[in-house]
């Protein structure tokens, strides 16, 4: 076969291919590679410090609710240099992570502690000796019920001892808790405004003390559904549940002679206190009340570089929702 | 010996037609696997993208929720401006109360669409290109009115 043209003219067609496929064959690898980069994305978790926002919002939290449990106790005003104590602590530990973090006490509400904690127990009584009367009125909010007790010091079925928060002004809607004891179970009843009952046993061995925690819904440790469970509709339920919001109630005690031990409470308002069946300061074997902050309200700002935030938390340990 | 000249001719158009019709065919098809794979690709990273700019999302609603009170709340991530050498953009929107985000590429024309929670506070429509997005809180009285996304 004879050549046409000269041998170094020929074949352009696959010159051109060639050059095109190349440019295919590049384009391909800049695909994959974007594809590669996808995976690294993916592979990411969120942005660095975000969850670290709110888990240390939590611990703030908490240690100001036991500043506030201290500045109780000792001296109220104690608080604000706590605060300041817990936000210098914070921020010096975080600036080595990179973040920033600030907190601040805003504001406080006061509120009146209520308690009888006569060293070895005694029965519920108010400082005049009644066994049947009454704590608080026109309360609006309380935290920490808490009751520590005996088994031995328990009241039977006959005569439980009952704790109860009335509307004011409304005594037929009522919130009942009443306490006995069964060989070796604590029962817990409570009935609520609406006819709802719901109640819960729970087994506490040997002969010393242990705690019912009321708004907590705890007794020595264990869960008790009575007090956070409405036993009829199942729904959540708590220290006053089925007070109208916005209205105030009593607190009262009945049969207090049945049961021996120590109590505590914390009520808003602070003037909600009854007078004449409280004694004012920590008087030994009476209950007495003595001023106390209900609610702290901090300000907390947590700042890296991706994430800015800032709220006010409100700290009232021991309330129920 | 005369009809020799007719035969190479014709087996050189031949050769060449089949030879060009062989290579574009392969040109055809190598063009058409690398932009399929690039469409391909490009709804992936729109798709991974949208995920980390929706749990931003998410995580802002959380830090709104969390305390009683919010002053601020934002979260910024530096994203890819271009995905495999197109730009694209992010729509965050109510869509009649199934909020939902939007990611769309230009060209080749890629859309994206990530759902989220219903109860996540997101009124209109906002928007933010590739690029760093900052997801935040618009607050007013201390609550969190409605979460937005912006370039920074």
């Amino acid at each position: 076969m004879a050549d046409l043209r000269p041998r170094d003219e020929r074949g352009q067609i696959l010159l051109i291919a060639a050059f095109t496929l190349a440019v295919i064959f590049v384009a391909l690898a800049l695909v994959i590679n974007s594809a590669i980069f996808t995976e690294n994305l993916a592979s990411q978790g969120e942005v660095a410090g975000s969850s670290e926002a709110l888990t240390y919002q939590d611990q703030v939290r908490q240690s100001v609710a036991e500043a506030m449990a201290y500045a109780n106790r000792y001296d109220e005003s104690s608080l604000g240099a706590s605060v300041d104590t817990i936000g210098g602590q914070s921020s010096s530990q975080q600036a080595r992570g990179g973040r920033v973090i600030d907190v601040s006490l805003v504001s406080t509400t006061d509120g009146t502690r209520i308690a009888d904690n006569a060293s070895g127990g005694s029965a519920f009584r108010s400082s005049g000796g009644l066994s049947d009367w009454n704590l608080a009125d026109g309360v609006e909010r309380t935290r920490n019920v808490v009751v520590t007790t005996r088994h031995s010091d328990l009241p039977t079925s006959g005569t439980p001892f009952r704790l109860r928060a009335n509307e004011t002004g409304t005594p037929t809607n009522v919130w009942t808790m009443s306490v006995w004891e069964d060989s070796d179970d604590v029962v817990v009843r409570v009935n609520t405004a609406d006819g709802d009952v719901s109640e819960c046993r729970v087994a506490v061995a040997g002969a010393g003390t242990f705690q019912i925690d009321v708004t907590d819904g705890v007794i020595a440790g264990e869960r008790c559904h009575a007090l956070t469970r409405d036993g009829t509709a199942g729904t959540p339920m708590w220290f006053a549940t089925g007070i109208p919001s916005g209205s105030t109630y009593d607190i009262e005690i009945a049969n207090g002679d049945a049961i021996g031990g120590n109590y505590s409470m914390v009520v808003s308002p602070r003037g909600s206190w009854n007078a004449t069946t409280l004694t004012t300061g920590s008087a030994t074997g009476t209950p007495y009340r003595t001023d106390a902050i209900y609610e702290a309200t901090v300000d907390y700002a947590f700042r890296t570089s991706q994430v800015t935030y800032e709220t006010e938390i409100e700290v009232t340990p021991g309330e129920a929702p | 010996m005369t009809e020799r000249g007719t035969s190479t001719a014709l087996s050189y158009v031949l050769t060449l037609s089949i030879a060009t019709l062989l290579v574009s065919g392969l040109l055809f098809a190598g063009s058409t696997f690398v932009e399929d794979s690039r469409e391909q690709v490009i709804r992936q990273e729109l798709q991974v993208i949208g995920e980390h700019l929706a749990s931003n999302v998410e995580q802002v609603d959380r830090y709104a929720g969390a305390p009683e009170t919010v002053h601020e709340a934002s979260l910024e991530q530096t994203f890819p401006s271009r995905v495999t050498g197109t730009t694209y953009d992010a729509i965050l929107r109510e869509n009649g109360g199934d909020p939902t985000l939007t990611l769309r590429a230009t060209d080749p024309a890629v859309t994206v669409e990530i759902g989220l929670g219903s109860d996540v506070p997101i009124t209109g429509e906002t928007f933010a290109d590739g690029g760093t997005i900052a997801t935040s809180c618009e607050v007013s009285g201390g609550t969190c009115d409605r979460i937005v996304i912006e370039n920074v």
